[in-house]
């Protein structure tokens, strides 16, 4: 894959890792920074100062100076692409456009014409195109995607562990396709992936149409990976009614409960989450 | 003098006045990511360069020269 955003063109996973608990949302901010940047997540420790608000508008700042960068580069294939059916600008997408150059001309296309040359590439492709994109500059294609489409795309990119283009990418989804994106995922992936969505005000939404099974995956994923950054990020963004379904799974589990108190000890959970999630 | 060349600097990259948790960094810190900024312009173009030169080998021979001058110009 390559991304101007292009974090795993230059063998760069800006995703991954664990979030800290002194301050999610600023560790969020900084790994989709660094996604946009194309660097590790580390390179940016020196902003670990800097409030998560202002990363996040630094983050569009930076964007849009990549974007105004090379534009020229790609305002003609955009040119030539609109001006032959789509049938055909899909098949020589495919066979001759790497995602990279494919992403940038989508962000200049009609969505209509987009939309119409998604319905025609493999999803091994799109998935490629999908870790270059800027969402916010195509929302009008992203939220016209089917849900069965989506769907298959996010299991490819969750295999990847591109938890920063899926996170980015539900702000811009329909609900059809995020549930059904929702289904193909484990609760481990969906508890990296809350904690850098972009809108988290879509978390509790989710988070109802969750099996207790995937509550139970992202419990384990808690108690065994010690991903509590993210489980807090999920519980500080849920309706109390959500947050004591979670805490019934967590209290389902054998050692979960204890697990999360030591968490709470050790300083990595905040002790205001858990007391979210167990009522008290 | 440093302070004002490195805002100056991340001013011109961006576009813009970055947002004032960034402005309020320290001279070295701005230049840091002046630099982290730079070379994600430059990583991002020689991506780019090589995405199209991958493209244009797909082109036949006799008309890649045409091509690439309908493209960029």
């Amino acid at each position: 894959m390559s991304g101007a955003g292009g974090s795993t063109a230059r063998g760069v996973r800006a995703s991954g890792g664990r979030g800290t608990a002194a301050n999610p949302s600023v560790t969020a901010e900084l790994r989709k920074l660094a996604h946009r940047l194309g660097v590790a997540p580390d390179r940016l420790d020196f902003l670990a100062g800097v409030p998560a608000e202002d990363l996040r508008a630094l983050r569009a700042q930076a964007g849009e100076m990549l974007f105004r960068a090379d534009k020229h580069f790609f305002v003609r294939i955009a040119a030539l692409t609109r001006a032959v059916p789509s049938v055909i600008a899909a098949k020589l997408a495919e066979l001759t456009l790497p995602p990279l150059l494919a992403a940038r001309t989508t962000e200049l296309l009609d969505p209509a014409k987009a939309v119409d040359m998604c319905s025609r590439l493999p999803d091994g492709y799109l998935a490629d195109v999908a870790a270059a994109l800027e969402p916010s500059r195509c929302t009008g294609v992203l939220g016209t995607i089917p849900p069965a489409r989506a769907a298959a795309i996010a299991r490819v990119l969750a295999g990847r562990k591109e938890w920063v283009v899926i996170g980015g990418f539900v702000s811009c989804m329909s609900w059809e396709a995020v549930v059904a994106s929702v289904e193909q995922l484990n609760g481990e992936q969906l508890l990296r992936i809350a904690f850098v969505l972009e809108d988290l005000a879509r978390l509790d939404d989710i988070t109802q149409v969750l099996t207790d099974g995937q509550l139970d995956e992202m419990v384990r994923a808690c108690a065994q990976g010690r991903l509590w950054a993210e489980l807090a990020t999920v519980v500080a963004n849920l309706r109390p009614e959500r947050a004591a379904r979670l805490g019934e799974r967590l209290r389902a589990i054998a050692g979960a409960l204890e697990a999360a108190r030591q968490a709470v000890a050790a300083g990595t959970f905040p002790a205001p989450a858990l007391a979210r999630l167990t009522g008290a | 003098m440093a302070d004002t060349g490195s805002a100056a600097d991340l001013d011109a990259l961006l576009g813009a006045p970055p947002p004032p948790g960034v402005a309020a960094l320290s001279a070295s810190e701005r230049e840091q990511l002046a630099q982290v900024l730079r070379e994600a312009r430059h990583a991002q173009a020689a991506d780019l360069q090589e995405a199209f030169a991958q493209a244009l080998r797909h082109v036949p021979f006799p008309v890649r020269g045409i091509v690439k001058k309908v493209l960029v110009g």
